[in-house]
C-alpha cells in the first residue's frame, strides 16, 4: 500500500485555477467516500486551502495507476456544477458553466517516500506562501480530523498524519522556522509587546487612514488593545473605520487633545509634511506623564519626525524598520530551511523504517516532483499497454475539456490575453464582473488587458478597485504589483517602486515583485537597491 | 578549621558565579534568543554551596554571620541570588541571572580577600537579637537595591535595542521594558523598607559611651544612602526622571553603595572591631 499525493497549490498554478478545483468543506465527505468506492484508494485525506488543493491517499494500486485515477476523480470532480468551494455565490447557470480549464504542468503528484516528505513539508509550513507559516498546521489537522470523523482514513495514514504533526510540533521547538512575524502589522505588535507589559486596555490611535494601517489596529486590538480613536482628514472615513473596530472618530484637528490617553499612534496620513516633530511632542509627553509611547509611522513621506525617538520613553518606527525586520525574520526563517529539510528526512526515514516499508518508488532522496500526465514508459509489456491507455484516454478527455473551455469566460478572456487580443480579454473579464461584480482576479485581468491597451488610467482605475476589494494578502499583492506595472509604464517611477514595496509586503515570496521593483531602482538610478531587490529574486526563484 | 571549610564552600560558590558570568557572554552574544536553562541552575549550584558555607559560619560562631566584612559581604551576595532565584522561575525573568552573575562573581572574588576576614575575636558584649535583624536587614537591603540595580541595567539594555537595534530588540526574550521597569521599582521599595527597618534596629543597639552615634561616618554614610533611595522613589512615583533616568538612578546609586560600603565600615568604630 502506497500513500500517494495529488495537488495544485500557489507554486505553480494560479488562483483561478486552483479555486476550480477547491472543495467546498461540506463536500468533502462525500467526494472521499467517492474516491474509495472507486478503489483508487483505501484511504484518503482532502487539504483543500486558499493555497493549495490535495488529496493523500493510500492506494492498493501502482503508483502510476493511481495518480492517474487520481487526476480523472479530480477533474470530475472539478467539473460538476456546484461542488467547488463558494460555489454557492454563483446562479446555476453559471455553475453550469464552470467547467476547469485543462490541467497539465499546474499538476504535481509524488509517491513514497517523496509524498511522505512533502506531507511533512507542508505541516511544517515550508512550502506556504508565507514561510513557516502555522495556519497551514491547523488547516492540515482539520481535513485530517474530518477525513478520519467519516471513517475513510486508516492505519497508514493515521500513522503518516500524526507523524507529520508531531515532526511540526518538533521544528517549531527546535528550530526558528516559525518564529517571528512577517508581515508588517504583527511586528508592530511584537514591538509593542516588547515596550508594554501588556496591551490589555492599551489605548491605540490611528491617524489617517490606509490598509497596513487598519491591519495593524485589528492586530493591535486582536492582542487586548482597549479601543481605537481614528483621526482622518475625510470624516466619513474615520467614522467608517471607527465603526469597523469598535472605536470612535475624532475631527483630524482635534488628535492631539486625545494624546493624554494613547499608548500607540499608528500613522499613515498622505501629509507632504510631518505631522508630529519633536517640538509639538515634548509638551504631549508630559501630560502624559512620560509613560511610554509606542509611535508607528507607516506613512511615505513620513508624518512623524525622525528627531522624536530621542525623546524618552518615546518608540519611533517607520515602514523601513518594520519591514527591514520583517524581512530579516524571513531570511531567518529561510535560514532555517536546511535543517528542517534535514529533521524531516531523518523523520521521513524513521516512519517509513518502523512501518518496515520500503519505497514503491526510486530512492531518489531529493523528493524531485515527478510530472505524470505523461506516465514513463516501463520495459514490461503490461506497462507498455497501460502507458498507451493512460495516453489515449488523456487526450480524448483533454479534446473534450478544450471544447468546453470554449464556453467559459475564463478560459476565453485567460486565451484572448494570451493571444494579445485584449479588446476581447477585457470583454470577457467584463462579463465575468457583470456575473460577480467583486472578483478581484478579474479586475486584475482587466487591468492587464488596459495595459495591453495603453489605456493606462483605466489600467489604474481597476488595480484601484481590485485593492479596496482584495480580502487577502495575495490579491491585495497581485494588485499592488500590476499597479507598480502601470505606473512603471506611465515612468511614474517612484510610485511605481511604493507599489512594489507594498506588494512585497502582502506576500514576501513574490519573485516579480522584487524584479521588478529592481527594475525601478534601476530606471531611477538607485543602483544598489536594485541589486538587493535582484538578489532576493534570486534567493526565491533561483532560476530567475 | 571550621571557618576555614566554609571559605573553601564558598571559593567552590565563586567559580560557579564565575562559571555562570562567563555563559552570561555567551547569552548576551546570542541576543538573548533562547531561554536557557543553563544559567539558572549554574547560579542554583552555586546558591547550594553559598548557603552551605554561610550556615557553616554561623554554627561556627553560634550566631548569624555578620560580624565582620567578609561575613556581610557573602550575606550581602547570598541575598541578591536569592532574589534572583525566586523571580527566575518565571521564564521571561530568567535572563536577569545573566545580568547578575558578573556583580555576584564580582562581589565573590572581592570578598575573598584574607583581610576582610581576620578570625573570630571574643564575642561582643552587645551582640544578639537585635544585632543580627539589624545586620541581616540591612545587608537584604543591600541586596534588593542590588538585583533592583540588575533588573535597572536589563531595562537599559533592551531600551537601547529598541531604539537603535531594533531587529535585536525583537528577537530577544528579555521582557517587556515597562514590566522591568516596574520590577526594579519594586526591588528598590523592598529594599527601602529593609533598610528602614536595619537602621532603626541599629538605633537601639547598645554601643560604647564614648562612640557618637549621629557622628559615626557609617550612620551618616547610611542616612545618606537612604535619602537617595527615598529620593529615587519619591521622584519615581512623581514620574519626573524618565524611566532611563530612574534607572541610571538604580545603578548609579548601587555603584555609589557598593564603592563606599567597605570604606566606611572601616572607618565606623561602631563596626569596625
Amino acid at each position: 500500500m502506497n500513500i500517494v499525493v495529488l495537488g495544485l497549490s500557489h507554486h505553480l498554478s494560479p488562483v483561478e485555477l486552483r479555486e476550480r478545483f477547491a472543495f467546498a468543506e461540506a463536500k468533502i465527505p462525500d467526494a472521499l467516500k467517492s474516491l474509495r468506492e472507486s478503489g483508487v484508494a483505501t484511504e484518503a485525506v482532502i487539504l483543500s486551502t486558499c493555497n493549495r488543493v490535495e488529496i493523500y491517499a493510500a492506494t492498493p494500486l501502482t503508483p502510476d495507476a493511481a495518480v492517474i485515477e487520481l487526476k480523472r476523480f479530480l477533474q470530475q470532480w472539478g467539473e460538476t456544477p456546484g461542488e467547488q468551494a463558494g460555489s454557492s455565490r454563483r446562479d446555476d447557470r453559471t455553475a453550469r458553466r464552470a467547467v476547469p480549464t485543462n490541467i497539465g504542468d499546474e499538476l504535481y503528484s509524488l509517491a513514497e517516500p517523496q509524498s511522505l516528505h512533502h506531507l511533512f513539508k507542508v505541516a511544517c509550513g515550508l512550502d506556504s506562501m508565507v514561510l513557516g507559516e502555522t495556519e497551514i498546521l491547523g488547516q492540515l489537522k482539520q481535513a485530517y480530523a474530518l477525513a478520519h470523523r467519516h471513517g475513510h482514513t486508516g492505519a497508514r495514514l493515521n500513522k503518516a498524519f500524526q507523524r507529520a504533526f508531531n515532526v511540526a510540533k518538533h521544528i517549531r521547538t527546535e528550530t526558528n522556522i516559525q518564529r517571528g512575524s512577517v508581515s508588517v502589522a504583527s511586528v508592530a505588535v511584537e514591538l509593542a509587546e516588547k515596550i508594554f507589559s501588556s496591551l490589555n486596555g492599551r489605548e491605540v490611535m490611528v491617524i489617517g487612514a490606509g490598509d497596513t494601517s487598519e491591519k495593524t489596529a485589528r492586530a493591535l486590538l486582536s492582542r487586548g488593545a482597549r479601543s481605537i480613536i481614528v483621526a482622518n482628514r475625510s470624516p466619513d472615513r474615520a467614522v467608517a473605520l471607527a465603526k469597523e473596530l469598535g472605536g470612535r472618530a475624532v475631527q483630524f484637528g482635534d488628535w492631539a487633545a486625545e494624546f493624554q490617553k494613547i499608548d500607540i499612534v499608528i500613522s499613515s496620513t498622505a501629509a507632504p509634511h510631518h505631522i508630529l516633530d519633536r517640538a509639538r511632542l515634548e509638551p504631549l509627553m508630559k501630560l502624559r506623564h512620560h509613560r511610554p509611547l509606542l509611535l508607528i509611522d507607516i506613512a511615505v513621506p513620513r508624518d512623524i519626525d525622525p528627531e522624536v525617538n530621542f525623546l524618552e520613553n518615546v518608540y519611533l518606527y517607520n515602514i523601513d524598520d518594520l519591514q527591514a525586520i520583517a524581512d530579516d525574520y524571513l531570511r531567518l526563517r529561510k535560514v532555517e530551511i536546511e535543517r528542517c529539510e534535514a529533521i524531516i528526512a531523518e523523520k521521513v526515514k524513521a516512519l517509513l523504517t518502523a512501518k518496515d516499508v520500503q519505497p514503491r518508488m526510486g530512492t531518489d532522496e531529493h523528493g524531485q516532483k515527478m510530472k505524470t500526465i505523461y506516465p514513463k514508459p516501463s520495459p514490461t509489456f503490461g506497462k507498455l499497454v497501460s502507458f498507451l491507455v493512460s495516453i489515449l484516454c488523456l487526450t480524448i478527455m483533454s479534446l473534450k475539456a478544450l471544447a468546453t473551455d470554449l464556453t467559459n469566460e475564463w478560459a476565453k478572456a485567460n486565451w484572448a490575453y494570451k493571444q494579445s487580443d485584449f479588446q476581447i480579454a477585457l470583454s470577457h473579464y467584463n462579463e465575468i464582473l457583470k456575473i460577480d461584480s467583486n472578483n478581484v482576479a478579474a479586475l486584475i485581468g482587466k487591468a492587464g488587458a488596459y495595459r495591453g491597451l495603453k489605456q493606462f488610467d483605466a489600467a489604474e482605475n481597476a488595480c484601484n478597485e481590485a485593492i479596496r476589494l482584495s480580502s487577502n494578502n495575495l490579491s491585495l499583492s497581485l494588485a499592488f504589483l500590476y499597479r507598480g506595472y502601470v505606473h512603471t509604464q506611465t515612468t511614474n517611477l517612484n510610485q511605481a517602486i511604493d507599489d512594489f514595496s507594498k506588494a512585497i509586503q502582502y506576500n514576501p515570496a513574490l519573485a516579480d515583485a522584487y524584479i521588478h521593483r529592481a527594475n525601478a531602482f534601476l530606471l531611477s538610478g538607485a543602483y544598489d537597491p536594485a541589486i538587493q531587490d535582484c538578489n532576493m529574486a534570486i534567493m526565491l526563484l533561483p532560476g530567475a | 578549621m571550621a571557618w576555614f571549610i566554609d571559605r573553601h564552600c564558598f571559593l567552590l560558590a565563586v567559580m560557579f558565579y564565575g562559571l555562570s558570568t562567563v555563559y552570561s557572554v555567551f547569552l548576551w552574544r546570542m541576543g538573548f534568543r533562547k531561554d536557557d536553562h543553563v544559567n539558572y541552575f549554574l547560579l542554583l549550584a552555586a546558591f547550594a554551596l553559598h548557603t552551605v558555607a554561610m550556615f557553616k559560619r554561623g554554627f561556627s560562631l553560634n550566631q548569624c554571620p555578620v560580624n565582620n566584612l567578609y561575613e556581610a559581604t557573602t550575606f550581602f551576595a547570598w541575598a541578591i541570588v536569592a532574589a534572583y532565584l525566586v523571580v527566575g522561575l518565571l521564564p521571561r525573568l530568567r535572563f536577569l541571572g545573566a545580568f547578575a552573575s558578573p556583580v555576584l562573581f564580582g562581589i565573590g572574588v572581592f570578598a575573598l580577600m584574607p583581610a576582610l576576614d581576620p578570625p573570630p575575636g571574643p564575642k561582643p558584649e552587645f551582640s544578639g537579637a537585635l544585632t543580627s535583624l539589624h545586620a541581616a536587614t540591612s545587608l537584604l537591603a543591600y541586596g534588593a537595591f542590588g538585583f533592583g540595580a540588575v533588573a535597572a541595567g536589563m531595562f537599559l539594555t533592551q531600551q537601547h535595542d529598541l531604539k537603535f537595534h531594533k531587529l535585536r530588540a525583537v528577537l530577544s526574550l528579555l521582557p517587556p521594558i515597562q514590566r522591568l521597569e516596574t520590577i526594579a521599582g519594586w526591588l528598590v521599595l523592598a529594599g527601602f523598607i529593609l533598610f528602614t527597618i536595619g537602621l532603626e534596629a541599629g538605633r537601639y543597639l547598645p554601643r560604647p559611651e564614648s562612640t557618637g552615634y549621629w557622628t559615626d561616618p557609617k550612620v551618616v554614610w547610611s542616612i545618606f544612602m537612604w535619602l537617595v533611595y527615598l529620593a529615587l522613589l519619591v521622584l519615581h512615583r512623581m514620574r519626573l526622571p524618565s524611566s532611563r533616568g530612574f534607572a541610571i538612578g538604580i545603578i548609579g546609586a548601587f555603584v555609589f553603595l557598593l564603592l563606599t560600603f567597605w570604606g566606611t565600615n572601616l572607618l565606623s568604630p561602631l563596626h569596625h572591631q
